[in-house]
C-alpha cells in the first residue's frame, strides 16, 4: 500500500507549491504534476468526514428499524408484518441497484446504502423469525446474516459493511465456543472469505483510506478468531502459537508508514508484550501436557513456519531489533521442552516450579534492555518508550508475584523510574542536536 | 457503459437475500396447515433479545424424557452424547398432548411430526434420562405484555413446595404451547396459559381492569 500523506501535510504542499514556482526551485510543469499527483488523495481526506457521518447516519436507520420491529407490533396480523419485515430489505436492495448504476463512484452513498442493506437483512430475518415464533439458535441467525451481508461488502466495496461482517463473525463465533458447537470449526473458512477484498483493497490507490480501515479490521478480528477457534485445543499449545502469530504481525507489517498504518505491528508489540508480562508470572502456567493433540500440533507447525518466514525476512532487511521481543516463542517452546523435560512445573519434587516463570522474566529484561540500547543508538522515541513501558509493567507484575521485601521492591521502583527519566531526557536531548545538526 | 457482471451478481444475491426469508415463511406456513397440532406442557420465564425483541423463555415437561433404546448412559463422565442431535417421534394422546413416540439417532425416513433436538444432558443421575431441547422455546410477544404473561403465568402455575419451602412448576393441562409439528419443522399457533391463548387473557385483563377503573371513579 503506497505511504499515505495526512492532511496537513498536503496542505502545507498546497501553500509552498506557488513559493517554490517563484523562487525557481519547480518548473510550472512539474508543479502541475505535483498538484495533480495529489489531488486525488486530497479529495479522499475531504471524503473521509462525509462518508463517516453517512455510515454513521445508515447504521443509526438501520438499528432503529430493528428495534422498531422488535417492538413487536402483534396487533397486525401474519401476512402484514411479513410484508413490514421484506419492505425494508427490498428497498435497500433497490437502493444498491441505483447505487451501482449512478453512484459507484461516492464512498459516502455506497457505504450508507450497504449499511442500511447489511442491517435491513438482520432485520428481515429477525422479524420473521418473531412473526412465526421460530426460536432457532442465535449463532444460526449470525452466520445466516454473515454469509448474506458478505458478497455486498464486495459488490459496493464497503469500509462499514467490511466491519459490520467482521463483528457479526466474531460474535457467532462466540456464540458458537460458548455452545460449543461443531460448526465452530469452519471459522477459519468463514474468515478467509473476508481476505481476498482486503488484499483487492490495498492495491487500488483510490481506496487508500478504506484498505487502512479494512486493515484495522482484519488486525483486530484475526487474534480474536483464532482465539475462539483454539478454544478446543489444550491451554498449554496457547503460548507457543499466539506468541508466534503476533510476532509474525510485527515482523511482517513493517513498512514507510507511521504506526496507525501498521495495526498488525503495533498490535503484535502491545500483545507480545502482555503475553510476556503474564507467561513472566508464576501462575501463568498452564501445567498439563500440550502437543500431544493433533489440532494443537497443527496449529503450532502453522504458525511456527510463519513466524519462521517472518524472522528470515527481518534477518534479510537487518531490523535486528525487532527479534528481541520476536524470539518469544523460540524461549516459549524452550521452556516448555524444559519443562516437559524435567516434569511439570508444578512438581515440588524437582524444585522447577519457578523455572519458566525465571526464565521468562529474564528474557523480558534482556529484550526490554536490547529496544532501550536501539532506542538511545538510533534516536527512535517509540522503541525506547515501549522497551521503557515493558520494564516498567515487569518491575510492576514483580512487585505484586514475588515474596521480595518491600525496601528491595521499593530500591527497583525508584531505579526503573530513574531509568525511564534518564534515557528520555538523554534521548530528546540526542535528537535535538542531531535536528540542529542536520 | 457500465459492465453488466455486478449487476447480474448484485440481482443474484438479492434474489438469495430474499430467498432466505421467503424460504422460512413457507416452511413454517406449511407447517401451519399440513403439521399434526401437539400440545407441550410449559412454564416460562421472561428474557429480551435485541433483535428479536421481548419472548417468554418456555420450559416444557418434555424437555427430560427417557433415554432412547440403544444409547447407553455410562458413568457419569461420558458426555458422548452430549450436544448430539435425535430425532424425536411425537404422538398425541388422547387429549392433543404430545407424547415421545420413538428417538432415533438417525433421520426418519417417513413423514411426519419429528423434530431434530440436541442432547444438552446425558450424565442425568439415575442414567436413564436426558435431556433435551426443543427447537421452539421461545415466545416472542409484545414489549409491554411479555413481563405481564409472566406474571399472570406465575399465578397460574407456580407453587411453593410446602417440604423443601423453594418455588416450583406445576405442570398441568391448563398451560401448554399449542405447535404444529411435520417433518423437522415445529411452527407455533399459541401459547396458553389457564386454557386461554395468553393474548386473549391479556386483552380480557385489561377489559377487566379499565370497567374497574370506570366503576369506582366517581
Amino acid at each position: 500500500m503506497p505511504l499515505q500523506p495526512r492532511p496537513h501535510t498536503l496542505r502545507w504542499l498546497e501553500q509552498e507549491l506557488p513559493a517554490w514556482e517563484r523562487e525557481g526551485l519547480l518548473s510550472p510543469e512539474s508543479a502541475a504534476a505535483l498538484r495533480t499527483r495529489y489531488q486525488s488523495e486530497r479529495g479522499q481526506s475531504h471524503q473521509l468526514g462525509l462518508v463517516l457521518i453517512s455510515a454513521f447516519g445508515a447504521c443509526l436507520v438501520g438499528a432503529g428499524v430493528i428495534s422498531l420491529f422488535a417492538y413487536n407490533w402483534d396487533e397486525l396480523g401474519r401476512p402484514a408484518r411479513t410484508v413490514l419485515a421484506l419492505l425494508p430489505l427490498l428497498i435497500t436492495q433497490v437502493l444498491a441497484f441505483l447505487t451501482l448504476a449512478r453512484w459507484r463512484d461516492s464512498a459516502a452513498v455506497r457505504e450508507s446504502v450497504c449499511g442500511g442493506l447489511i442491517l435491513s437483512i438482520g432485520a428481515a430475518i429477525a422479524l420473521i423469525a418473531q412473526t412465526y415464533q421460530i426460536g432457532g439458535d442465535f449463532a444460526q441467525f449470525m452466520l445466516t446474516w454473515f454469509a448474506l451481508s458478505l458478497p455486498a461488502v464486495y459488490l459496493l466495496r464497503s469500509g462499514l459493511g467490511y466491519w459490520l461482517c467482521q463483528i457479526a463473525l466474531i460474535v457467532w463465533g462466540s456464540y458458537a465456543q460458548w455452545r460449543a458447537t461443531d460448526m465452530l470449526q469452519w471459522y477459519p473458512l468463514f474468515f478467509a472469505a473476508t481476505v481476498p477484498y482486503y488484499i483487492w483493497l490495498r492495491n487500488r490507490s483510490d481506496h487508500a483510506i478504506q484498505a487502512l480501515f479494512n486493515k484495522w479490521a482484519l488486525a483486530l478480528a484475526l487474534p480474536i478468531g483464532l482465539f475462539l477457534w483454539l478454544d478446543t485445543i489444550p491451554k498449554n499449545a496457547w503460548p507457543f502459537i499466539f506468541t508466534a502469530y503476533f510476532a509474525a504481525g510485527l515482523l511482517l507489517d513493517q513498512s514507510r508508514e507511521s504506526l496507525r498504518g501498521r495495526p498488525f505491528a503495533l498490535i503484535g508489540a502491545l500483545c507480545l508484550s502482555c503475553l510476556l508480562l503474564s507467561l513472566s508470572l508464576h501462575d501463568g502456567w498452564v501445567e498439563d501436557a500440550a502437543f500431544g493433540h493433533d489440532w494443537a500440533l497443527l496449529a503450532s507447525i502453522a504458525t511456527g513456519l510463519v513466524w519462521l518466514a517472518a524472522i528470515l525476512i527481518t534477518i534479510v532487511q537487518r531490523r535486528y531489533w525487532l527479534l528481541s521481543l520476536a524470539l518469544t516463542p523460540l524461549v516459549v517452546l524452550f521452556t516448555q521442552l524444559a519443562c516437559i523435560g524435567y516434569g511439570s512445573p508444578d512438581n515440588p519434587a524437582i524444585s522447577i516450579r519457578l523455572l519458566p516463570s525465571a526464565i521468562l522474566t529474564l528474557y523480558t529484561l534482556a529484550a526490554c534492555i536490547v529496544m532501550l540500547v536501539t532506542g538511545m543508538r538510533t534516536r527512535r522515541l517509540q522503541v525506547l518508550n515501549l522497551g521503557l513501558l515493558l520494564l516498567g509493567a515487569l518491575a510492576v507484575f514483580k512487585f505484586f508475584d514475588s515474596d521480595l521485601g518491600l525496601a528491595l521492591k521499593g530500591a527497583a521502583f525508584i531505579t526503573v523510574g530513574g531509568l525511564f527519566l534518564i534515557t528520555n531526557f538523554v534521548t530528546v536531548r540526542r535528537t535535538r542536536k542531531g535536528g540542529r545538526h542536520a | 457503459m457500465r459492465k453488466p457482471l455486478p449487476f447480474i451478481l448484485l440481482g443474484i444475491l438479492a434474489v438469495i437475500q430474499l430467498a432466505i426469508p421467503a424460504s422460512m415463511i413457507l416452511r413454517y406456513e406449511n407447517a401451519l396447515s399440513e403439521g399434526t397440532p401437539l400440545k407441550f406442557r410449559t412454564g416460562l420465564y421472561d428474557p429480551y433479545d435485541p433483535f428479536r425483541g421481548r419472548y417468554v423463555q418456555l420450559r416444557f415437561e418434555l424437555s427430560q424424557i427417557n433415554s432412547p433404546e440403544g444409547i447407553e448412559l455410562d458413568d457419569g463422565e461420558d458426555d458422548s452424547y452430549y450436544r448430539k442431535p435425535l430425532y424425536v417421534r411425537f404422538a398425541p394422546d388422547e387429549n392433543g398432548f404430545a407424547t415421545v413416540a420413538a428417538i432415533t439417532q438417525n433421520k426418519p425416513d417417513s413423514p411426519g411430526p419429528w423434530l431434530r433436538t440436541n442432547v444438552t444432558n446425558a450424565r442425568w443421575s439415575n442414567r436413564h434420562t436426558i435431556s433435551i431441547t426443543l427447537p421452539f422455546d421461545k415466545y416472542f410477544m409484545n414489549e409491554e405484555a411479555a413481563p405481564e404473561a409472566e406474571r399472570i403465568y406465575i399465578e397460574a402455575s407456580r407453587r411453593t413446595n410446602p417440604a423443601t419451602r423453594a418455588d416450583e412448576t406445576v405442570w398441568n393441562d391448563g398451560n401448554y404451547a399449542l405447535v404444529y409439528v411435520l417433518n423437522g419443522t415445529a411452527a407455533m399457533e399459541a401459547l396458553v396459559v389457564n386454557g386461554q391463548p395468553i393474548e386473549e387473557l391479556l386483552r380480557q385483563q385489561s377489559t377487566e381492569a379499565v370497567t374497574s377503573d370506570e366503576e369506582t371513579s366517581p
